[in-house]
């Protein structure tokens, strides 16, 4: 080939799936009276470290109620049956670590 | 991921948390998954092994990204009212163009090097009268769909046809007659370059007709790079598996903490048929012998060797050998011919079944050892767990132990039943007895290769790591057994 010879070649990437956007959820005024659930996926001690982030909530924000739970199933896993009582009962979540 | 989910389906407020290694593969995932503006708050890296004074540290301190406080985020990912920006709608286009160029043949290397379409090694530019070539090889037309991979089941599965599978082929430095087993290892579904921290790599083992055909190698140095189909065919697996899946970029779709040399050719070889003791590995798994497979195994990351089995103590060589291993993932044998009868003569095991038998029964460890493994708490435990959050903990105020799920004392060491039927019970756990003394493995999902690809070279899926050798013998538990992909049927794709 000469050089400075110019070429079309075939890109090596695959095709990325469609994307729909989903809404947030909307957001509290106040924590104070509000129950907040810190949700552990059971990811490399990230329970150790919600737990901390719970007691600090406790310490500093005694208004605000707390509950720990860990998630059942490894972490990629959903856990309807948590799902549910979040939506039932939590105005928050904190979830961690990672996933 | 299960913040998205809480969000849009059941309308909370969360706040993520996750650790700073992690910053650009989370803001990834919230694109590819709908939502950009997800709220996040990062903590230093690691949170494993940390002390809850280290970790209270954390919480206190600042967010390693932002620079801001870690709580004052997390209250203001809950209670900030949402922005314009954050209810904007967003563009998700994402074109993945046919052709690259034009450009001098330096450009284009320099551009698939940058773009990170490469190992980093010189590529053979994927011109149309070469992809054309290696597309002769198959009767599957370019077009046609092969299947979907993804990086690690958390993120999104990207789709390719066979087009794209040669080009990478010819990238690879792959001739014609290899794209059977290229196409095979693609219709496999499984990535070659899985992102997971605890790097681990692919291995592609050959069975059948074809290692003649194409001239594989199967015996002295044949998972070496001495032969050119076993090293340009994993080279291909690895580069497809990369750019089909929608890349392989450290931090972001790749986050293996000490990366794998074994990646740069998947340890492709064929297996050494003619002189091992036993069935091939292929008819090991229900195919006939003058059938063509390609097996796929992942979790290769760990190595262990020994030269030949002693007189004496070959039993304790083998199980010291075993139990230095991560016990995640089982074992896979991999024995040099001579190796393989030396099982048979030291240790009558005139089958493989037998060998796996005795490797269930003796390499065992202590379960409060086996539990206390990172990889074990992390994909096993919470599996093994009778009850849906045997571990819950809820405070409002003061009171309550901060690690409720921790013994107070240590360990238990007296009383009655087995250690680790003690150990469990002493953590508020239950197991069903038939499980408390076995290495538990995990049970994968099986991955379903398309319909149409059924005409392809077999490509089964296993689960398992590799030790040094030129005969497959995979070990395992009962258990392992689910760990097996879908298998397709084994015909051959005609030339």
């Amino acid at each position: 080939m000469a050089s400075g010879e110019k070429l079309v070649v075939l890109n090596p990437m695959g095709y990325p799936p469609k994307i729909t956007q989903l809404g947030m959820a909307p957001r509290l005024d106040t924590l104070d009276g509000k129950t907040v659930y810190l949700v552990d996926v059971r990811f490399d001690d990230g329970d150790r470290l919600l737990l901390q982030m719970q007691a600090w909530l406790n310490e500093h924000m005694p208004q605000v109620k707390t509950v720990f739970r860990q998630k059942a199933g490894v972490y990629m896993d959903e856990d309807p049956e948590l799902f549910e009582e979040l939506r039932q009962k939590a105005d928050a979540v904190i979830l961690g670590v990672g996933h | 991921m299960h913040c998205i989910t809480l969000e849009s389906q059941y309308g909370i407020p969360t706040a993520s948390i996750h650790t700073r290694s992690f910053h650009h593969v989370v803001k990834q995932v919230a694109f590819s998954k709908g939502m950009p503006r997800q709220r996040f708050v990062f903590v230093p890296q690691p949170v494993m092994g940390k002390s809850p004074a280290e970790l209270r540290a954390y919480v206190e301190g600042n967010d390693p990204v932002t620079g801001r406080p870690v709580m004052q985020e997390v209250i203001e990912a809950l209670t900030c009212p949402l922005t314009e920006e954050e209810k904007q709608q967003v563009s998700f286009d994402r074109s993945t163009p046919r052709y690259v160029g034009p450009a001098t043949e330096e450009e284009l290397h320099q551009i698939f090097l940058e773009n990170g379409w490469t190992d980093r090694l010189p590529i053979v530019l994927p011109t149309e009268e070469r992809v054309a070539a290696m597309l002769a090889a198959t009767s599957h037309k370019p077009d046609e769909v092969v299947g979907r991979m993804r990086p690690t089941s958390t993120r999104e599965a990207w789709e390719y046809t066979v087009e794209k599978v040669a080009v990478n082929a010819v990238m690879a430095g792959a001739r014609p007659e290899y794209f059977p087993v290229i196409l095979a290892l693609a219709a496999s579904q499984v990535s070659a370059r899985g992102s997971t921290t605890s790097s681990m790599a692919a291995m592609a083992v050959v069975n059948g007709p074809i290692r003649h055909e194409i001239g594989m190698n199967w015996e002295i140095g044949a998972m070496g790079p001495y032969n050119h189909a076993n090293a340009t065919i994993g080279r291909a697996y690895g580069l497809l598996s990369q750019n089909l899946q929608g890349g392989s970029e450290p931090g972001k779709t790749y986050m293996g903490s000490q990366g794998n040399n074994y990646a740069y050719n998947s340890v492709t070889f064929a297996e050494n048929e003619e002189r091992s003791p036993w069935e091939p590995f292929h008819v090991q798994h229900g195919f006939r012998p003058d059938e063509s497979v390609v097996s796929v195994f992942t979790g290769c990351r760990a190595t262990a060797f020994t030269l030949g089995l002693r007189e004496k103590h070959w039993r304790e060589h083998v199980i010291n050998l075993l139990r230095g291993l991560d016990p995640h993932c089982p074992p896979t044998f991999l024995l040099d011919p001579i190796a393989a009868r030396q099982f048979i003569d030291r240790g009558g095991f005139d089958t493989k079944e037998k060998l796996i038998q005795w490797v269930y029964e003796n390499a065992t460890l202590p379960a409060g050892i086996y539990w206390d493994y990172q990889l074990i708490q992390n994909y096993v435990y919470p599996r093994a767990l009778k009850r849906r959050g045997a571990v819950r903990h809820a405070a409002a105020g003061s009171g309550g132990r901060a690690y409720p799920h921790v013994p107070q004392a240590g360990h238990p060491c007296r009383g009655g039943g087995r250690r680790d039927q003690r150990l469990l019970a002493h953590h508020g756990l239950q197991l069903p007895e038939e499980r408390l003394h076995r290495r538990l493995a995990l049970r994968r999902q099986r991955t379903t290769p398309p319909a149409h690809m059924a005409g392809a070279l077999s490509a089964r899926r296993a689960t398992d790591y590799a030790q040094p050798g030129a005969s497959v013998v995979p070990t395992r538990t009962r258990d392992w057994q689910r760990l097996f992909g879908k298998v397709v049927d084994g015909k051959r794709v005609s030339g």
